[in-house]
């Protein structure tokens, strides 16, 4: 064969894998990204939250199965707020934002958390914020958690103080249990937690969140990357088992309220990217 | 070597002269061995063709069917589709309600005329970074009568931002209705669905229900109005 042709002939094979390679990429991005951008932790107290910036755009799964079974669904009573920020001048806001959905989870069992106004219906279910009361408190958390002083966001520390800060004042105690980061969550105490009605808010670097769409034998999980370290709160627990041909899969997955404007409700998986996660109880 | 070639060697000690005319002699009378090498002389060049053509025809022929397989997602702006990430625009609160804002604007926008009844109800805006253009809206409607719960949320048919991407590649079920095809998908809690209509891509999601005969009855709804 003419070497210029075995050249050419090269060439054009190489060429014609490259989308199978782009496709095999692509799938290994899915696996690569959350490790990617996860920093060594020395102190999980001098870790800043900048609140995460959610990418779309990025991966779906389909899980197809011949059974599933639902090994246990528990959640908060009502779920939790789904509160944001859409303001045009607070920046790095979820300390803020997160403390804002605790506090105004509590609001239902603890009058007068958020003045003047209930942050529930009649029914249970947790009203969507308003401008000026929810508004004024994510600002009143904004200042106390000393947002973007110290450098940018918040640290833990400025979240737990400000949101201390905030609920002693309308004339509540409130204390803080860490129930463990990354390889040590402790599940056990996270469920006892939502058990007794209780939120947890986490401390995470850029990770994952997932929807969830249920088919016939099919779940479709679409993934939202969050790019920076973020503060959100969990108020449930999802364990699914599915028994799929040849195998089954075992997926635990938090739910969430993200503290973002899309979605504002998701799913968590607990990963390497978790810092810390810590249940807000008031007395 | 080639006939002419064999029968000009034999000749190559005459005179020019004589050796033109001694050619022509042989052309007249073996005509094949000539006509053989104009054969020849074509086959070779055939061969060249072949040696220096074949090869690119072939890369050419690789790239135009991997070339579209490769690069479909840089081709798209050509095609005036505007993709946007969470770089590209910021979500705020936005002082119109879709209604006012499509009747602002002249647009033919759908919208639930829930307001007047509305428990509550508060509109974000997808704007774009710089221009500070609308790129789309977001509104939750709470019905006071119901207290049915609906987030719709809507763009131009040639927008794409990235979170709402992801709410249509999450939708993975059709439901067609008055010629509007509704690409859905339901979980243990909520309703998403997402249709065109006009201009625009709407988003719609009801919480708390997962009946979709209601999603449908909320798009007919919306459309009819």
């Amino acid at each position: 064969m003419n070497k210029k042709f075995r050249i050419s002939l090269i060439l054009s094979l190489a060429l014609a894998s490259l989308p199978a390679c782009g496709a095999w990429t692509d799938g290994q991005a899915t696996v690569d990204r959350d490790d990617a951008y996860i920093a060594e932790v020395t102190d999980a107290d001098q870790v800043r939250y900048v609140g995460g910036q959610p990418i779309g755009l990025y991966a779906s799964e389909q899980i197809n199965y011949v059974s599933k079974v639902i090994v246990e669904d528990i959640y908060t009573d009502g779920d939790a707020p789904e509160y944001y920020d859409n303001s045009a001048d607070m920046t790095n806001s979820c300390g803020a934002v997160s403390g804002s959905i605790a506090v105004g989870f509590y609001d239902k069992y603890y009058s007068n958390m958020i003045p003047d106004w209930d942050s529930y219906y009649p029914s249970g279910i947790y009203r969507k914020q308003d401008a000026e009361h929810v508004g004024a408190l994510k600002r009143d958390l904004y200042a106390r958690m000393q947002t973007n002083i110290y450098g940018d966001g918040v640290s833990e520390d400025d979240f737990k103080s400000g949101l201390s800060s905030y609920i002693n004042e309308r004339g509540y105690n409130v204390s803080y249990s860490s129930i463990g980061s990354k390889g040590s969550f402790n599940y056990n105490m996270f469920k006892e937690a939502i058990r007794n009605n209780q939120v947890t808010v986490l401390f995470t670097q850029p990770s994952n969140v997932y929807r969830i769409g249920f088919s016939s034998n099919m779940d479709n999980i679409v993934s939202t990357f969050i790019n920076g370290n973020h503060i959100m709160v969990a108020f449930g627990y999802l364990e699914v088992k599915y028994i799929m041909n040849g195998g089954t899969r075992h997926e635990i997955y938090l739910r969430i309220s993200t503290a973002l404007p899309e979605p504002t409700m998701a799913f968590y998986k607990v990963g390497s990217y978790l810092v810390d996660a810590v249940t807000v109880k008031i007395n | 070597m080639s006939e002419e070639k064999k029968f000009r060697k034999l000749i190559q000690n005459h005179d020019v002269e004589n050796r033109d005319k001694i050619l022509n002699e042989l052309k007249a009378a073996c005509p094949q061995y000539f006509a053989a090498e104009k054969t020849e002389k074509r086959k070779s060049s055939k061969r060249k063709f072949i040696a220096v053509f074949l090869p690119v025809g072939a890369v050419a022929a690789c790239l135009a069917i991997t070339l579209p397989i490769v690069l479909p997602k840089k081709s798209e702006p050509q095609s005036n589709i505007l993709m946007f990430s969470i770089n590209d625009y910021s979500i705020k609160a936005y002082d119109l309600s879709i209604k006012e804002y499509a009747q602002a604007n002249n647009k033919n926008i759908l919208y639930l005329d829930w307001y007047n009844s509305a428990d509550h109800y508060t509109t974000d805006c997808y704007s774009q970074n710089g221009t500070q253009a609308v790129l789309g809206l977001k509104e939750y409607v709470v019905n006071g009568n119901t207290g049915e719960s609906v987030l719709l949320q809507f763009t131009e048919n040639n927008i794409y931002i990235d979170v709402l991407k992801d709410i249509l590649d999450f939708c993975d079920k059709e439901y067609t209705t008055d010629s509007v095809t509704i690409k859905w998908t339901t979980n243990d809690r909520d309703l998403n669905g997402v249709f065109e209509y006009g201009d625009y891509r709407y988003f719609v999601t009801l919480e708390r229900n997962t009946d979709e005969n209601r999603l449908f009855e909320l798009v007919e709804s919306l459309i009819n109005n």
